[in-house]
């Protein structure tokens, strides 16, 4: 019942998304349809390209989604096309392969007859061969397009449309319901498509029997007709060719989500811009900065140590002092700024039980050293090999606990709320961090880099829209740690949309008008 | 009557093994021409070399007195009836369909299709009804006929015919050299018939051309050839009471 009251709920967003997947799915599947089916019948006409061609098409079969999708990137950018271009590709190789099978296992006997009786190469073909490999060319259609409706979920990881984002962001923001929906309405649109297929084959094989011919070509224009109009239909409604001014992109991680969100509302509200929103963009930093170099979005929030590293690559540990230095690389090298500083900090750092925090009155993590000993300290399983995991951390603090538990990383809150754990590393705005009964240890050695949350911009945006300026400038210093793991927690366990947490919020402040 | 067909010191090797050696023979038109001898004499390389379907390696083969090198081969195809083994007809069209293939790709009038449809299944004794039946509907005889039909839909002045009754029953195959003999009493028209069966050849050519290893035994009337002295020959007619 919830789950149908859940997807009640969501019914307009679910369904458009559902008809994002179909046009996305569709238009693959024609284009490997039509590139697919051209290249088999040139494999299968012209020999010497067989060995060649079919290689090249089963190796780039082989190549894995994810790093299919990450080397189309720097190609096509990030959104749909790339989607629709990688689903393809992928779409090739059955519609190649069936294709190619279909037309050279026509029985000689009757091509020599079509030869005889005076068929030119392209008759043969036209008249002989493709209507008698339909049968299999038809097969491989079918499995091609269950394959690219199903494959279409993970166009999302690249800031493409579809049910993929729904699935995306429950698995981003802890919501199964979610993750089961879009789950779900991809196997439905699957089996229905399939089941249309098979339906469609049926009448089209009993039509041909009884129709006359002048009437089948005309029915089949109508359709062929119908067909491209519907796809030309959803492309443009797709593609959005009212273009939006101002293009934010989000990582896949619930507090981008409402950042993103917010964002959205204030621009939407105080100005007359458009605003489009790519959520959850997989790889984060790593493919949203180029398709910001690339023009393809105007704005992202990001985190300062994350800049510092990993899009300035600058060796050692970012600090605040250094934001500076920060701002100038960014205007030089990419022509962006850093703007809107919200005033939350998701950095990692060390929590500890509010008794034990009370009983010896800690506030720092050296602050831990003289009272360790008793202490144990749990972590997820990676936390112990990382470079900048358990042993460094202690040996950076002079730190000796009694002992470590490995744990997952899901049941780390529920641990030290039992007294399983005594102390663990915690990101500074987990949703959950602001319900436990911990208190957050600062790092007064500086051991992990400052991961202040503010906006990266391009200049250009700016310049075009300077009233952007004002709503940047509105979020400034707006949220702290504790409000910002609420936020989250909002999101993850009380199942609250992102957008709606970011409008409360922003209503709260008296940020909208 | 005069020479429509003229093959001129013809050979043709495959894997360097001779298939023809140096075959010189006219063939006049209206003629209907039973070929016959053992398997691998070359009866059916000679008959795709009037098609084109293969190129002899030296020699010249001249049809309408021209010469076939000359000839646009897929209008020369189109002129040129093919009825091959087992007839092989196209699956996936039906009767009327196969029969009028190349008259569609002539691109002949509807009307006029049809009624060339009507005619063709009417020489080769077939009904109306069968029009709309597709190839594995149809019986083996009757697949036989739809394929001779198909190779005088065109109203071609040659046919080429492979051994077309090979495949069928002993009264099928009575019923349909009757059929043929009167197609060629009623059309006139020069056809090439290839057969393995002696008594075939002796009942249906105006003249039997014998084959051997790829040489010209002998190209004479049925009559003629019952006083052959040629051993092939002799050994030919002597199998009949086999």
């Amino acid at each position: 019942m919830e789950f149908i009251q859940f997807i009640g709920e969501r019914w307009e967003f679910l369904w458009g998304l559902t008809l994002e997947h179909i046009a996305i799915s569709v238009i693959a599947i024609v284009i490997a349809m039509i590139l697919g089916g051209g290249i088999g019948i040139i494999v299968s006409e012209f020999q010497q390209t067989t060995r060649p061609i079919m290689g090249s098409v089963s190796f780039l079969y082989t190549i894995p989604s994810i790093s299919l999708l990450g080397f189309l990137i720097p190609l096509t950018g990030i959104g749909n096309t790339t989607a629709i271009v990688a689903l393809s590709i992928y779409a090739l190789l059955p519609m190649v392969r069936n294709t190619y099978t279909g037309l050279t296992q026509v029985d000689t006997a009757i091509i020599e007859a079509a030869k005889g009786l005076g068929s030119t190469r392209w008759q043969i073909l036209s008249h002989i061969k493709i209507p008698l490999a339909l049968p299999v060319i038809l097969s491989g259609l079918r499995n091609m397009i269950t394959m690219t409706i199903a494959l279409a979920g993970i166009a999302s990881f690249i800031g493409a449309g579809g049910l993929g984002v729904a699935i995306y962001r429950g698995i981003t923001t802890n919501n199964a319901q979610l993750t089961l929906v879009g789950s779900l309405c991809i196997a439905v649109i699957a089996l229905v498509s399939d089941v249309l297929f098979v339906y469609g084959e049926q009448v089209w094989k009993k039509k041909r029997v009884a129709c006359e011919k002048s009437v089948k070509k005309k029915k089949h224009a109508i359709t062929v007709t119908a067909i491209i109009g519907i796809i030309i239909a959803i492309y443009f409604s797709l593609f959005n060719p009212v273009k939006p001014q101002v293009k934010i992109a989000t990582k896949p991680m619930t507090e981008q989500y409402i950042l993103g969100e917010m964002l959205a509302i204030l621009i939407e509200t105080n100005t007359d811009l458009h605003v489009d929103i790519t959520h959850g963009i997989g790889g984060g930093t790593a493919n949203i900065h180029p398709a910001m170099i690339a023009n393809e979005f105007d704005v992202y929030p990001e985190y300062t140590g994350t800049g510092w590293s990993t899009v300035l690559q600058e060796p050692g540990i970012y600090t605040n002092d250094q934001f500076t230095q920060l701002q100038n690389e960014y205007s030089k090298k990419y022509n962006m700024q850093w703007t809107g500083m919200y005033g939350f900090e998701n950095s990692y750092a060390l929590a500890v039980r509010k008794e034990i925090a009370t009983q010896y009155d800690l506030e720092t993590i050296s602050d831990l050293r003289k009272v360790a000993e008793p202490l144990v300290f749990g972590a997820e399983y990676d936390f112990y090999e990382r470079e900048d995991g358990y042993e460094p951390l202690i040996q950076r603090y002079n730190l000796t606990f009694y002992q470590t538990v490995d744990l997952d990383i899901g049941l780390k809150y529920q641990a030290i709320e039992e007294g399983k754990i005594d102390v663990m590393p915690i990101f500074t705005t987990d949703g959950q961090a602001s319900q436990a009964d911990i208190v957050v240890l600062s790092d007064d050695l500086q051991f992990y880099p400052s991961y202040t949350c503010g906006n990266v911009v391009r200049h250009e945006v700016l310049q075009s829209h300077p009233e952007l300026q004002g709503i940047f400038d509105s979020v400034t210093q707006i949220l702290t740690n504790e409000t910002m793991s609420q936020l989250n927690y909002d999101v993850e366990k009380n199942g609250i949309e992102p957008h709606d947490v970011a409008r409360n919020f922003l209503e709260q402040q008296n940020l909208l008008k | 009557m005069g020479v429509i067909i003229e093959f001129k010191q013809i050979g043709k090797q495959y894997n360097q093994k001779s298939i023809i050696t140096n075959f010189n023979l006219a063939i006049a038109q209206g003629e209907l021409v039973t070929v016959i001898g053992s398997s691998g004499s070359g009866k059916t390389t000679l008959l795709k070399m009037l098609n084109g379907l293969v190129k002899p390696d030296h020699g010249t083969i001249s049809i309408y007195q021209q010469l076939l090198s000359e000839q646009d081969i897929i209008t020369l195809r189109r002129k040129i009836g093919y009825c091959i083994q087992g007839s092989v007809l196209f699956p996936h069209m039906t009767v009327a369909q196969n029969i009028s293939y190349v008259l569609r790709l002539e691109h002949w009038k509807k009307k006029e299709i049809y009624r060339r449809i009507d005619e063709c299944l009417e020489i080769v004794q077939l009904s109306e009804e069968m029009k709309q039946h597709y190839p594995d509907q149809l019986s083996g005889g009757q697949q036989q006929r739809v394929g001779i039909a198909r190779a005088l839909a065109a109203d071609p002045d040659i046919i080429l015919m492979d051994e077309p009754f090979g495949a069928v029953d002993e009264i099928t195959r009575v019923e349909l050299q009757k059929a043929l003999k009167s197609i060629h009493e009623k059309t006139e028209k020069t056809i090439i018939f290839i057969t393995h069966d002696i008594r075939e050849a002796l009942m249906l050519g105006t003249k039997v051309l014998v084959l051997d290893k790829g040489e010209l035994q002998a190209y004479e009337t049925p009559e003629q050839l019952q006083n052959n002295s040629n051993v092939f020959v002799q050994r030919l007619l002597n199998s009949r009471s086999d």
